[in-house]
This record gives C-alpha cells, sequence and structure tokens, in this order.
C-alpha cells in the first residue's frame, strides 16, 4: 500500500510528512515500511574515528529522520515498489518497526 | 581505526551496511545483524533483486547449513559493499532467505569480518574495526 494512497489511510497523515523513527514505529507497528530522504538527527559524533565511508546510511535509522513511502507487513510484497522508487530516491531504505529478533530465540514459556 | 555504534540493549548486534548495484549506484542502505558464527555475508535474494542483480550472475550455487535446517542459495559479487565504515569492492555475498520476522536484510560474517581486526565492546555498544593489510 502506497503511503499516498488516502484511500486506506488515516485521514490526518500527512503523505510527506518527516517523522523520527519513534514516530514511525508508532504509526506503522509491526511492518516494513519503505522511507527515503534519511537524515540524521545529529551530526555524526567526533568521536568516530576515520569515517571515510561515513554517510547516512551508516547512522543507525533509530537515531534518524524520514518520509515514509509505503508500508506492509510482508517485506517481499513490496519489491516492486522499492524498485520503482529508487529510480527517484536511490537512498531509500526498507527498515522493520518491530522487535528484531530471531524467532528461534523467542521463550516459549516464560 | 573506526568506530561503528549499535545498541548494546538490543538482542542482536544491529548495524547498517551499504550495497550498489546496477540499479541503485548511489547506494542502498540495508540493516544487517553482526554475525561471527556465520562464514559468509549473507544478503535476502529480493534486496539483491532490487539493485539489479540476478541469479544467473552466481558464481555458485550453494546450501548453508544451520542449527535451524538446510537453506539452498548462491553465491554472487555486488559492485560494492560497505559495512562498519569499511567498503570493500567486488565482494562476494551469499544470498539467501531470512526468516521474514528476523527483521533484517542480512548478515555480517565472516568473509567480510576476516578483513580486519576487531573488537566488539558489547557493554559499551561499539565495534572497533582495523583494517589489516594483507
Amino acid at each position: 500500500m502506497l503511503a499516498n494512497d488516502t484511500r486506506s489511510l488515516p485521514a490526518t497523515m500527512n503523505a510527506h510528512e518527516r517523522l523520527t523513527w519513534d514516530e514511525i514505529c508508532q504509526r506503522y507497528p509491526d511492518e516494513w515500511v519503505i522511507v527515503v530522504a534519511i537524515q540524521p538527527v545529529d551530526p555524526p559524533n567526533q568521536m568516530d574515528e576515520g569515517d571515510e565511508v561515513d554517510n547516512v546510511c551508516c547512522v543507525p535509522i533509530e537515531d534518524c529522520t524520514a518520509v515514509v513511502v509505503a508500508h506492509g507487513k510482508n517485506r517481499k510484497n513490496l519489491s516492486p515498489k522499492i524498485k520503482a522508487l529508487q529510480q527517484h530516491h536511490p537512498g531509500l531504505g526498507a527498515f522493520f518497526t518491530g522487535r528484531l529478533i530471531p524467532p528461534a530465540y523467542e521463550l516459549v514459556m516464560p | 581505526m573506526k568506530v561503528t555504534r549499535f545498541r548494546s540493549k538490543d538482542e542482536l548486534i544491529i548495524v547498517y551496511g551499504t550495497l550498489w548495484g546496477p540499479l541503485n549506484t548511489e547506494g542502498r542502505p540495508v540493516r544487517l545483524a553482526l554475525d561471527t558464527g556465520s562464514a559468509e555475508t549473507i544478503i535476502v535474494p529480493h534486496v539483491l533483486d532490487e539493485l539489479g542483480y540476478s541469479p544467473r550472475q552466481a558464481e555458485a550455487i550453494c546450501v548453508m547449513r544451520s542449527a535451524v535446517g538446510r537453506e539452498e542459495g548462491y553465491l554472487i559479487r555486488v559492485e560494492r559493499f560497505a559495512g562498519l565504515k569499511h567498503l570493500s569492492r567486488n565482494f562476494r555475498v551469499h544470498a539467501q532467505d531470512l526468516p521474514e520476522g528476523w527483521g533484517i536484510e542480512g548478515l555480517i560474517g565472516l568473509s567480510f569480518l576476516r578483513q580486519f581486526n576487531y573488537e566488539i565492546r558489547s557493554r559499551e555498544g561499539r565495534i572497533r574495526v582495523e583494517r589489516v593489510s594483507a
């Protein structure tokens, strides 16, 4: 579902709204989101030495703001959208908003 | 020496890498888990497909046996791969599916890590990486 498809989104949503990662996780819980225009909240930390490959891609998405352009529960289903979008947004990324843990390691009983 | 930070409270060591391909020459960020128990650096096939790589370019078809079973994949070289603030060109990755619920698009394994000396400081959430000459 494209984020600018207003037929299935809350009326209050701004399709081009820049959000923090926490805000993205709140709006799209346990989903894959395609984000563009990723920007770090703070400048790169001066304590990081020798950043020859230092760009936004090295900054955790949790420390960035971005614009959500699509989202969905199934990552593979987003592939066609990613292929289309990356022509205009080559720095886009796809990230899961839920808990990151191998399911095999989850406790069956507390 | 380069320093990469990660969130020490997470249940995996999550780091961010960048992949380049024929359909994305500016670099695509990917969220990866650092896995010193994995011989290969793994990227899920649909990410490679999105970047313009094809299984027809594979160097070899391979099978990975893990604690959870047997998974077929293929080995393929990507134009550039950056992780832990270091860049590798013509880098070989293992294209293999990971469970959807993991929420990551690959693993950084020893095929990348063995180019370096590295120190994982888990309590501090820092990985110190130093490239060593061949």
